[in-house]
């Protein structure tokens, strides 16, 4: 997985709780397409064969942090200040 | 320096020297993030206020009028124009557009600075809404330089690189925070904004001694610091995070750290307090300032007085 692809991965986890239940839960069940991880052809092929290692490594660093994570979000609603 | 007695000394130095009037740095300067409600307040408080920042994010597209009232604001008293949205600490561009959605603000109100954070906030056509701390590798490394390129090119000022605030170790990580900071400080041009509280919850999250990351930080290179509150949280797992969420007084911990910013450096610096929810009322603020004034004295004091901490 090289940077980009892992930005993107954790802009889905950070965003989409449906994929971040089945990442970090199921993480064979994740269709990488499906999911739109848009990974070039030979990272797919790569990623596909070594997804459940991979996973399942990232799985054990996130478990503890991401399901609870709550992400603050800045107010940047347009409000008039004058 | 042990919390109590440095709010100890605070309050001490304070009442003694009437808050304000002591002898921080004649050009240190002291403000706030402008929230609505604020200016007229502001106005009135031009003794107790030096400067004032904005969320560049919330002017992009705004109505004419209030960018010639936000002009005309910035001619009263220095304006820092603080970015959100660039996204700088990634390995993809940032977008040419908002780069020069971001030129044309700057150079309508011409601020003092601008800034922006070490963040990504978008992946992948994802807009992830809120600051995301990137994986700290070469890779991020060497796109966040090009990004600070362009920026600088775009705008025609390098901003002040501002470090972000995680409750996520970001994976993929190579390299501690401190160490991704300062590569990337020393491997350009653009001045640091240093987040105190930002830089104090990550060192609580992740087991990391606060004094010690602010000492590993090339302090000489900070312009502009930031102070804030935060609370708690508690994941199901039942482990705490410490979260800025802007909504809280500044606590002791960020006050020990910025008593040491003041202790080991002499050059002038900005302070603005970034309170965004929960706001008391503006007095309170001012207090807090004041407060936040006599802590980096003391600290400068103490350097001169040659007191160790």
């Amino acid at each position: 997985m090289n940077a980009r692809e892992l930005e993107t991965l954790l802009a889905l986890l950070y965003t989409d709780s449906g994929f971040r239940e089945s990442f970090l839960c199921r993480p064979d069940a994740i269709d990488i397409d499906r999911d739109g991880l848009a990974l070039l052809a030979d990272s797919l092929a790569r990623t596909r064969e070594r997804r459940r290692q991979a996973s399942g490594s990232l799985c054990a660093r996130l478990r503890q942090l991401v399901h609870r994570a709550w992400l603050p979000q800045r107010d940047v609603a347009r409000v008039p200040i004058f | 320096m042990e919390g109590a007695a440095t709010g100890a000394a605070v309050d001490a130095v304070a009442a003694a020297a009437g808050g304000r009037e002591m002898a921080h740095s004649a050009s240190d300067r002291f403000g706030l993030l402008l929230r609505p409600g604020f200016v007229r307040e502001m106005r009135r408080n031009l003794d107790r206020i030096e400067i004032i920042q904005i969320i560049a994010d919330d002017w992009l597209g705004a109505p004419a009028p209030w960018l010639v009232a936000l002009r005309a604001l910035a001619h009263e008293i220095p304006l820092h124009v603080h970015g959100i949205g660039l996204g700088l600490a990634s390995v993809c561009a940032i977008e040419q557009r908002r780069c020069d959605e971001l030129a044309r603000l700057i150079g309508g109100i011409r601020p003092d600075k601008w800034s922006e954070h070490l963040a990504f906030v978008r992946a992948g056509g994802i807009e992830i809404g809120h600051l995301a701390a990137p994986p700290r590798t070469a890779a991020t490394i060497e796109g966040s330089l090009r990004n600070i390129e362009r920026a600088r090119v775009c705008i025609g000022a390098a901003p002040e690189l501002e470090n972000v605030a995680t409750l996520i170790d970001p994976p993929g990580s190579e390299l501690t925070e401190t160490e991704f900071l300062a590569s990337i400080l020393g491997s350009c041009d653009a001045p640091m904004l240093l987040d105190l509280h930002n830089l104090y919850c990550n060192a609580i999250n992740f087991g990391v001694d606060p004094m010690s990351a602010l000492c590993e930080l090339p302090l000489e290179r900070v312009s502009t610091l930031h102070v804030a509150g935060g609370r708690k949280v508690r994941g199901p797992s039942g482990a705490e995070r410490m979260l800025d969420d802007h909504a809280h007084p500044v606590p002791p911990e960020v006050h020990e750290l910025l008593y040491e910013f003041g202790r080991r450096t002499q050059h002038p610096i900005d302070v603005i307090l970034e309170r965004e929810a929960r706001i008391p009322p503006f007095d309170v603020l001012l207090d807090e300032l004041d407060g936040l004034r006599a802590t980096l004295a003391l600290g400068r004091r103490d350097a001169l007085l040659g007191v160790a901490s």
